[in-house]
This record gives C-alpha cells, sequence and structure tokens, in this order.
C-alpha cells in the first residue's frame, strides 16, 4: 500500500550503497518493505536475492549457521563457518536480506562487516530497529504511513490521498464490504489514523474491530486507552505505546479462552500447524479440540497470519506480535510451562523420525523436519530446567539424520555440545548424545574431539549396560577408529555391533554395520569380500527400505566392480545411487555419484564426456560446499590426468566449463535412464550461473534479432568483443546457431527467478 | 592467593580467559576474517557495557587447537563475546598470565 516514495528512494540506495539498512519502529511494514525493493532488485542481481529472517533466532551462535542453511550450503568440511561462507559468497554478485537484525545486531554487525570485506560484489539489505553502525552504511528511516494531521479539514477526498487513510478503509472493507468514507464518518476515520500514528500495523488490528464498534465506537475506545497512556511511562517511545495501546485493545476484545491461546502461540518462533497448536497450547483452560476453532477466529481477526505451504496450512505471529504475546505470557506465568510442552512435542516428533530413519519414510520426515527447523532450534535452545536437558539431549540424537543428511552438522554439533555441558550425570543420554556428536565431527574433519567423544561414549554405553543403544555406540567408534587409521579395532567394534544386531533381529541395522565392514575389506584392498559384504548389506537396506544407507552401498558397489573391470555392472550401480540421492537430495551423495561416472566414461575411452561430468562434479561440490572424500580423490586425479592427455588441455578446459555451467538435467538426460527422470532440483541451492550477466545481456539482444554489429552499437564494444561474447554463449550452452540461442532466451533462461525463501503471504494482502 | 595480572586498564578487576577451540584448515586470510569478527564484536560488547578484550591467539596447528586469550571481568562475558562472533568453543578457562619480568631474571 503506497510506500512509493520509500520503494524509489531505496531503488537508489540500493544501487548505490552495498549496505543499506531499514529502521523503523515495529509494526511499520519494514519487512514488507524490504521484500518488495528485493523483488524489484532481482532483475539487476545475477546471483539472486536470498532471505534470511532472524526474528525468531535466539542465540548469536547460530546466525553463521542459519545464514549458511538458507543459502542452500550444506558445510561439512569445516567446523568454522566464516571461511565458509566467504567462500561461497567471494566469486558471486547477490543481494542478501537479512530481517530483522535487532536483537542480534552485535553478530549481524559483526558478520555483515567482514562479508562486505572479503566478498566485493555482495551487497545487504538489512531491517531492524536501529542501524549497524557500520561504515558504508546507507540507512533509511521508514516513516509511519502518511496520515493526516491534527487540525486539518477532513474532507472525503483529500483524506483519500493519505495513505494512513486507505490502508484503514481498504482493510475495513475486507471485513465491512459496503464501508465508505462519507463526510460523516470522514472527521472521525481521520482521527484514528492520525491517532495510531500511521502504523500499519496498529490500522490494521484497529479495522478488524470495526465490525463490533464502528468507526466512532473506535474513536471512543482510544480516547479511553490514550488517557490512560499518558499516565504511563515516558521513556518508551510513543510509536511503541502506541502499539501497544493497539495490542492491549485487542487482546481485551477476545474472549477468555482465545487471549489463552493467542498469548500461548508466541512460543512458536515461526510457523506451525494446527497439530502442534493444539499440542502445545492445548490443556486447562483450553480443551484442545477447540483449538482449531480459536485459532480461526485469531486468524480472521488479522492476530495470526497464514502461511499457505503448498497443500498444508501453517500459521504464524508476526514478530512485533510475538514480541508482545510473550509479555502476556509472562505475565500470566505461563512462559515456562508452555516452552516445556513446546518442547516436549518436538521431541516427539524427533523421536518419531528417529525410530523411521532407516525406513522407507526417510525421505518424508526429512522433508517435514525440514519445515519445522525453526521450532526444533527454538525447542532445543530452550531446555533450562534440569529434568529436561535428557529430554534435549534425546531430541538433538534423535535428530541425527536430519542433521547429517540436511548439512546441518555444525548445528547440531552445536546443541549436542551445548546440551552435553549442562548434563554432567545422565548416562544413557549422555552416551547416545556424544556418540552422535562424535558422528558429526567425523563427517567434518574433526577427527580428535570426534575420537574423545567416541571413547567416553563407548564407556559410558558399556556401563549403562543397556544392550539396544551399545551397537549404536561401537558402530560410531569404529568410524573413528577408522578414521585414526585403526583398521584392526574398527573391525573388531564393527563385529561386535554386528553379532548385537544380528541377536536383536534389527535388519536394517545389520546392514549398516555389514556395510562398513565392506568399506573396510574395500579399503584394505580386499576387493571380492568387499563385493560379498555389499551385496548383503544392499539386500537388508532394499528389506528395509533405507534409500539412504543403500545409496552408499550402491556406491561401494560400483567403484568394486569398476576395479574388477565390469564397467557395465559398475554403471548401473552409480546411476541407481545416483537417482536415489537426487530423491533424498543428497548433495554429497550426488557430487560424489557425478564424480564416479565420470571416472567410468574416462575407462571407456570417452573422455570428452567425462571431462562434462567432471566439471559438473566439480560445479556440485562447490556448492555444498565440499571436497571429494579423501580415499575417492587419487580416482579423480587419475581421471583427470587422462582426460587432459587424451583431449589436450583446451579442449578438456572447454569440455569441463561445459559441465560447470550447463544444467544437471541435460546432463543427465544423455543416460536417458527413466530412474533419473525423477527430477526435483534443491530449491535453495546457489547455482553457478550459466551465463555471466554481460553474456546475458548479448544473449538477448541476439534473441531479438541483431547482429553482433548492432550489439556492439547498443552495448558500446566493440565487433570483435560482441562476436567474442556470442562464441562464449555458444560454447556454454552447447548450442550451434543464434537462433537456438533465442530459443533458449524465449523458454525463460532469461527470466526472473523469485526471491528465495518468500515469507507468509498474509492473511489478507497489505499491498 | 595472586590477582592475575594484566595491563592497566582501569576495569577494576578484569580476569583472564583462555578460550579452546578446535583449529580447522584455514588459509591466513580466512584466520584473519575470523580474529576481525573477534575484535569487532569485543568492542561493540565493550561499547555496550560488556567489557570485553580479545588479546592475541596462540595456535597449534600440528594439533589442530587453538587458543585466544580475553581479559573480561567473568567468564559468561567471554562466552557472550565468542558466541556473538559465532566461533565455536569448545572449553573457557580461568588463567594466570606469567610473563617473565626483568627482575625475576636475575638471582
Amino acid at each position: 500500500m503506497g510506500r512509493r516514495r520509500e520503494l524509489r528512494t531505496l531503488a537508489q540506495l540500493l544501487a548505490s550503497s552495498r549496505l543499506v539498512t531499514l529502521v523503523g519502529p515495529g509494526g511499520v511494514g519494514k519487512t514488507r518493505l524490504a521484500l518488495r525493493a528485493a523483488s524489484r532488485a532481482l532483475e539487476e542481481v545475477p546471483d539472486g536475492v536470498w532471505l534470511v529472517e532472524l526474528g525468531s533466532l535466539g542465540s548469536p551462535a547460530l546466525l553463521q549457521h542459519v545464514v549458511a542453511t538458507q543459502l542452500g550450503l550444506r558445510p561439512q568440511a569445516s567446523t568454522w563457518l566464516l571461511p565458509t561462507l566467504i567462500d561461497a559468497l567471494r566469486d558471486r554478485e547477490l543481494l542478501l536480506v537479512l530481517d530483522n537484525c535487532e536483537h542480534l545486531i552485535d553478530a549481524c554487525a559483526a558478520l555483515t562487516d567482514v562479508l562486505l570485506a572479503r566478498c566485493p560484489r555482495l551487497r545487504v539489505l538489512a531491517t531492524s530497529r536501529q542501524p549497524l553502525h557500520l561504515e558504508g552504511e546507507s540507512v533509511l528511516v521508514v516513516p509511519p504511513l502518511d496520515a493526516p494531521e491534527s487540525g486539518e479539514a477532513p474532507n472525503a477526498e483529500g483524506l483519500w490521498e493519505r495513505d494512513a487513510v486507505r490502508l484503514f478503509v481498504t482493510r475495513a472493507r475486507d471485513l465491512l464490504p459496503d464501508f465508505q468514507l462519507t463526510p460523516e464518518n470522514a472527521s472521525a476515520v481521520a482521527d484514528v489514523c492520525r491517532r495510531l500514528d500511521g502504523l500499519p500495523l496498529a490500522l490494521e488490528l484497529a479495522a478488524v474491530c470495526l465490525p463490533v464498534l464502528g468507526v466512532e465506537g473506535l474513536c471512543a475506545r482510544l480516547d479511553d486507552r490514550f488517557q490512560l497512556l499518558s499516565r504511563g511511562r515516558r521513556s518508551t517511545g510513543r510509536r511503541q505505546r502506541t502499539l501497544r495501546a493497539v495490542f492491549d485493545w485487542s487482546y481485551e476484545l477476545l474472549d477468555e479462552p482465545e487471549r489463552v491461546l493467542w498469548r500461548r502461540l508466541a512460543v512458536f518462533p515461526g510457523s506451525f500447524d494446527l497439530e502442534a497448536a493444539e499440542a502445545v497450547c492445548g490443556g486447562d483452560p483450553l480443551p484442545a479440540d477447540r483449538v482449531m476453532g480459536l485459532l480461526l477466529e485469531l486468524v480472521d481477526r488479522s492476530l495470526v497470519s497464514v502461511v499457505p505451504d503448498g497443500d498444508r496450512m501453517r500459521y504464524r505471529l508476526l514478530e512485533t506480535v510475538r514480541a508482545y504475546c510473550l509479555e502476556r505470557l509472562r505475565s500470566a506465568g505461563e512462559e515456562g510451562e508452555i516452552r516445556n510442552r513446546h518442547l516436549r512435542w518436538y521431541a516427539q516428533l524427533s523421536a518419531a523420525a528417529g525410530r523411521d530413519w532407516l525406513g522407507p519414510r526417510q525421505g518424508w520426515w526429512l522433508e517435514r523436519l525440514e519445515r519445522e527447523v525453526d521450532n526444533l532450534r527454538a525447542a532445543l535452545e530452550h531446555v533450562r530446567d534440569e529434568d529436561l536437558v535428557e529430554v534435549g539431549l534425546e531430541m538433538a540424537s534423535d535428530l541425527w539424520l536430519f542433521w547429517y543428511a540436511r548439512g546441518r552438522l555444525a548445528t547440531g554439533q552445536w546443541f549436542l555440545r551445548r546440551l552435553l555441558e549442562a548434563a554432567p550425570g545422565a548416562d544413557r543420554s549422555r552416551a547416545r548424545a556424544l556418540a552422535n556428536a562424535a558422528y558429526l565431527g567425523l563427517a567434518q574433519g574433526d577427527r580428535e574431539t570426534a575420537a574423545a567423544e567416541a571413547e567416553e561414549a563407548l564407556g559410558l554405553a558399556r556401563a549403562a549396560g543397556d544392550p539396544w543403544l551399545l551397537p549404536e555406540v561401537l558402530v560410531i567408534g569404529a568410524l573413528a577408529a577408522r578414521a585414526g587409521q585403526d583398521r584392526a579395532r574398527a573391525e573388531a567394534l564393527l563385529r561386535e555391533a554386528l553379532d548385537l544386531y544380528r541377536a536383536q533381529g534389527r535388519g536394517a541395522r545389520v546392514g549398516v554395520a555389514v556395510a562398513g565392514l565392506g568399506s573396510l575389506a574395500l579399503e584394505a584392498g580386499d576387493d571380492r569380500r568387499a563385493l560379498a559384504l555389499q551385496a548383503e548389506a544392499e539386500a537388508l537396506h532394499r528389506a528395509a527400505g533405507d534409500d539412504w544407507n543403500l545409496g552408499f552401498c550402491l556406491f561401494e558397489q560400483g567403484v568394486i566392480h569398476w576395479h574388477l573391470g565390469d564397467l557395465e555392472e559398475a554403471r548401473r550401480r552409480i546411476v541407481e545411487a545416483l537417482s536415489l540421492r537426487r530423491r533424498l537430495d543428497d548433495h554429497r551423495g550426488i557430487a560424489s555419484c557425478l564424480d564416479a561416472m565420470a571416472w567410468l566414461f574416462a575407462t571407456e575411452g570417452e573422455h570428452e564426456r567425462a571431462a562434462r561430468w567432471l566439471g559438473a562434479a566439480d560445479a556440485a561440490w562447490r556448492a555444498i560446499p565440499a571436497t571429494i572424500a579423501p580415499q575417492w580423490q587419487p580416482y579423480r586425479r587419475a581421471c583427470e590426468t587422462a582426460c587432459r592427455r587424451s583431449l589436450g588441455a583446451e579442449r578438456f578446459r572447454r569440455a569441463q566449463e561445459w559441465g560447470r555451467n550447463g544444467r544437471l538435467d541435460d546432463l543427465l538426460a544423455e543416460l536417458a535412464d527413466p530412474g533419473l527422470a525423477v527430477v526435483r532440483a534443491p530449491e535453495h541451492a546457489v547455482r553457478a550461473p550459466a551465463l555471466s550477466p554481460r553474456e546475458l545481456q548479448v544473449a538477448r539482444l541476439v534473441a531479438r534479432g541483431l547482429t553482433n554489429k548492432e550489439i556492439a552499437r547498443r552495448l558500446g564494444i566493440s565487433p570483435r568483443t560482441a562476436e567474442t561474447h556470442v562464441e562464449h554463449i555458444l560454447s556454454k550452452l552447447a548450442l550451434s546457431s543464434r537462433a537456438q540461442i533465442g530459443a533458449w532466451v524465449g523458454a525463460g533462461e532469461g527470466a526472473r527467478p523469485s526471491v528465495r525463501s518468500l515469507p507468509d503471504v498474509p492473511h489478507r494482502s497489505t499491498g | 592467593m595472586e590477582r592475575p595480572r594484566g595491563r592497566e586498564t582501569g576495569w577494576g578487576q578484569p580476569g583472564l580467559f583462555l578460550v579452546e577451540r578446535s583449529l580447522p584448515e584455514v588459509g591466513t586470510e580466512d584466520l584473519r576474517a575470523c580474529r576481525t569478527v573477534l575484535v569487532e564484536t569485543c568492542r561493540r560488547l565493550a561499547r555496550r557495557g560488556h567489557l570485553v578484550r580479545y588479546l592475541r591467539s596462540i595456535l597449534a596447528p600440528a594439533e589442530g587447537r587453538c587458543f585466544c586469550l580475553f581479559e573480561a571481568p567473568d567468564p559468561e562475558t567471554v562466552r557472550l563475546a565468542n558466541e556473538t562472533a559465532q566461533l565455536p568453543f569448545a572449553r573457557i578457562y580461568a588463567v594466570v598470565d606469567l610473563p617473565v619480568t626483568e627482575v625475576e631474571g636475575t638471582t
């Protein structure tokens, strides 16, 4: 609604300054303004616009984790995230939107400072209540909407010019379609807008009361309310008091059950679903079966927003609203209890996932938990009561596959370690948490600490005498031993685990242990034995429906068959692994498979193809970011050498470029395998751009039918340069004619991407 | 009990704290970036009244460990500084720094 002037100013600032901060009180619409500006900026920003919402983040320690995740990174190679972020952003030109920085202002400022310094083409748009106070920061104070002045003669046309009035009337019409701004009510409407200081949120909430109070009644309320206000504290800003006044009055207009629900919803840091609301907020005095009706009431009153998520419905409170509700929750003395319920609910969810990890529902669970990641984080962050630390530990442990498969290794480890610090005593849970922390540590290459943790875990697990837990810890111990080059110990531990699992009849887990032994055998050079073991593991993984582990198993088999010279078998395995991993969105697994395919092609003498697949693998590794595991590196190097020798340096480089810049789907189409047609490119991945910005410009002009000479003239470059650009475009896209370039542009490659991770669509759009 | 010797800061009785963290394989540039964040963070926190100062780091690259020395009134402030700088750490020790003085060198 309106904001034309601010949008213009903002666009100018974004064009000239690398750091722009939108500043203003809560409820003034900073986030919405930032998003609108960001959407418009999409055209000019080659690597896209990325949104990171920080409102629900509790601890500054997780800031880099959240930014990395939002950028689609799944770092596994380092425990320090800053270098990873810098690497990912250094060569890219993108706009990072940091929304709601104020409670993490120091952390945001320090991070933004170093990122801007090291990543020359990065820009940042932040929203906050105060500026970041960094050099080169452009601050735009977002004013409230234009509201009538006091004493202004209220005539309907004049009033309509004011944005605040327009917003109020539009909102009112959503509820009362016949509502009109008339000479009779003009004065009252002007009054309302003025007293609410043009704050969009306040105006929306006030409009909701119209059906009950009417405009005059609204005014009368404000009179009462502001009399109270003038007796209140002087230190808080006037706008904050106004907003508070409107919240208070909205709260008072609710029935008791609605109030109870509204304030209890504050424990959800972001969005939540109905089930969660019922479980967490239901309970004396709210019967769980009333929650749905009450929630919908709150939605109608604009006190809760709706977040459509595919065909599901989720809900959330706006950040400013949530802060208010949290206060109310505290005053009612309910915060501790409801937070505990929140923890228990998500702990239950995690436990259910944990039980299903090695089975056919793993993919489904990974998606499910992804949607709830804010809640998972908040639940783990808020474990305070001593007797709940164990619940927290178990929950963090249950989420092991989520942390691993979704690239949140550092985050998972952070929670596990923090909770371990708080729980010196809880033996079984402690053993499990230590083992999982070690597991995540090993995956990040942090061998020493992980080995110590695994040792301690093993000691505790043996002492606890829990036969169900012990083998899991043994398997992780074996991983640690293997990382420390102690193969004999690794084998011994795996055998012990295997015996236990067999005795317990846990087929899926037996598969994991057998595969572990197979992996050791491969490392020791015993191909035949490795193959036999992996075949046994494969059968067990398939029986269990465990695609995750099946992928590893098939990959190893692929490598073994390759060693043994059976390329057909090798390819079959790798291709199946690739297809499984795409379905699970396993970035590291996909990259490994791309690499392996390259090695196979090279062995068959298809060096050009191999080079292309190497390039694609490169791009995939870089996007994570990670590198191929040390044990496979020699294969990659050998492959590169062979290709370079066969093709010559220039052809090799070009083929790699093609693979690096092309689309994975096109590459996979080469294999003509129906299994690979299940395509779901990960949504958040920062893909290397196919063409440079200049090349994109040239491509669009080619598509319009211009000749090289005309393009040169248009862009102010030499005809030779234009020709070179066109050559590059043809080569990068593997096309052979200008007409094809036209088709490519027409097909939408030059089309607008959208801002990643759009936030909720407000129940009624504010515009 | 000997009071830790720190520099004259006028902060009353600052303590010294050693933060231990694992040191991954990072290049000099990246290390510098992390240090910059730490320095900047401490500066900002100090302005807010959390009087913490990052003094130095000692690295043991072969062991993959890193030790950072801070001056602060208490370990909670040190924890705050490291969390705000978003650098993971394993432990915080209260320490005493005993540089050799001229006087000690003589018999």
